[in-house]
C-alpha cells in the first residue's frame, strides 16, 4: 500500500534518547523505510537510505523524526512541564500487528476484566458504562471522556480497588494518551501513553511512558507495572486477524462500548489514511 | 421486541449503504424494511431486540469505505 499523506506527514518517536548514546549510523526502521541515527557530540541526526537528512526533534523523552519536509505539528502535552511529575519510559516493544491496532486496543475498556484480570478489572464488574466521545476540530484530535471503570489495582500507587475515571486522547494516528484519576492527589490526572513507531503496515514498535505523581514506587516498580500490562496486551494484539486494522464495517460488529474505536476509525477514514489498513477483499 | 424508524444521513452511496444495512440486520437477526433511499438519506424500519437495534446503530456509524455517515436518528414507531 502506498504511503498516504496523513501518515507521511506525522512525527514519529523512534526511541528514547539514551538508546542512541554514541550511535554511529544505528539502523532504525520506520514506515517500511530504513533510516539511520547518529550521535555526533550529543547531537542526534537521522538520515534515510539515500542519505537525506530528516527533520528531528526531542520531545517527551524520545527522539522524533518525520519523512515529511512539511510535517503536521507534534501535539502538545503541557503536563510534561509540570514539576513533581515522574516520567518513566518503558522502551520499545515490538508487536506483530499494525500500530493502528495498538491504538485501538488501548482505547478499549471492555477487555480489562478478561486480559488484565485483577489488575485493571475484575470479571464480576465487566460492564462499560456509556461515555462521551468528541472530536476537537481545531486540534483535529479525538477525546473520550467520562469513562469510568472499577479497577482493583489501577496503578502501581493504588492501595485497593476504586472506580477509576479516565479520559482518552488520540491526537495522532499512532499515539494515544490515557488520563486517569491520580490515586494520591485530588483533581489531577496521571498520564499513560503510547508513541507507536510503525515499522511495516502490520508490525510496529510501541514506546510507552508513564507521567505520574507517585511518591512511593521506584522507577523499576512503575516500569514493571507498565510492562506487565503491555505484555498482557501484546498476546492479544498478536493474535488479532487481520494484522492490519480493518475499516470496513463488515469485518466486525462493534457495540456501544466501542464508541471511541468507532470515532478513531471514522477519523482515520476522514483523513484518507490507507497505510496499515486492511482491505476487505484482501482477506475475505 | 421493538420497532424503530432509523434514518442514516450523510454522503451516502446508496448501493453500498443498502448492502451494509442488510448485512447488519441479518447478522443481528433484525427484521428490516427500506422505507426510502436517496444519496443523502436512507430510512428503514427495524424490528427486533432493542439492544440489538442499539448495536445496529453503532455498527452503522463507521459506514462502508465510500460512505460518510453524518447523523443517525432512531424514532419509536
Amino acid at each position: 500500500m502506498t504511503l498516504d499523506t496523513f501518515t507521511r506527514s506525522q512525527w514519529y518517536a523512534i526511541g528514547r534518547l539514551p538508546d542512541f548514546d554514541g550511535a554511529e549510523a544505528k539502523p532504525v526502521r520506520l514506515l517500511s523505510q530504513d533510516l539511520t541515527v547518529s550521535d555526533k557530540a550529543g547531537v542526534l541526526s537521522v538520515n534515510d537510505a539515500d542519505g537525506r537528512s530528516l527533520l528531528t526533534q526531542i520531545r517527551y523523552g524520545h527522539l522524533w523524526t518525520t519523512l515529511s519536509d512539511t510535517p503536521r505539528p507534534l501535539y502538545d502535552m503541557p503536563e510534561f512541564d509540570e514539576p513533581d511529575r515522574r516520567l518513566v519510559t518503558a522502551g520499545g516493544v515490538g508487536v506483530r500487528c499494525s500500530g493502528l491496532r495498538c491504538v485501538e486496543n488501548f482505547l478499549d475498556m471492555a477487555h480489562f476484566p478478561f486480559v488484565h484480570t485483577d489488575i485493571l478489572g475484575v470479571e464480576e464488574h465487566p460492564s462499560v458504562e456509556s461515555y462521551d466521545v468528541s472530536m476537537d476540530a481545531e486540534k483535529d484530535e479525538i477525546w473520550a471522556t467520562k469513562c469510568k471503570f472499577f479497577q482493583p489495582m489501577a496503578s502501581a500507587a493504588a492501595s485497593g480497588g476504586q472506580i477509576t475515571e479516565y479520559k482518552y486522547r488520540v491526537p495522532h494516528p499512532y499515539s494515544t494518551i490515557l488520563y486517569k484519576t491520580c490515586p494520591i492527589r485530588d483533581n489531577v490526572w496521571d498520564l499513560v501513553g503510547l508513541f507507536i513507531q510503525p515499522v511495516e503496515e502490520d508490525e510496529c514498535i510501541v514506546h510507552s511512558f508513564i507521567l505520574v505523581f507517585d511518591d512511593e514506587n521506584t522507577d523499576t516498580g512503575l516500569l514493571h507495572f507498565q510492562q506487565n500490562i503491555f505484555l498482557q496486551d501484546r498476546m492479544i494484539l498478536e493474535n488479532q486477524v487481520p494484522r492490519k486494522l480493518p475499516l470496513d464495517p463488515r469485518w466486525e460488529l462493534p457495540t456501544r462500548a466501542d464508541a471511541s474505536s468507532i470515532a478513531y476509525r471514522r477519523w482515520l477514514k476522514a483523513n484518507e489514511l490507507q497505510w496499515g489498513v486492511a482491505l476487505f477483499n484482501e482477506a475475505a | 421486541m421493538v420497532t424503530r424508524r432509523v434514518s442514516l444521513e450523510g454522503t451516502l452511496k446508496t448501493e453500498s449503504c443498502l448492502a451494509m444495512v442488510s448485512h447488519f440486520a441479518r447478522r443481528l437477526s433484525l427484521s428490516s424494511t427500506i422505507a426510502s433511499a436517496t444519496p443523502s438519506c436512507i430510512t428503514l424500519i427495524l424490528t427486533g431486540d432493542e439492544r440489538l437495534i442499539d448495536m445496529f446503530e453503532i455498527a452503522c456509524w463507521l459506514g462502508p469505505d465510500d460512505v460518510n455517515i453524518d447523523a443517525i436518528t432512531l424514532e419509536t414507531v
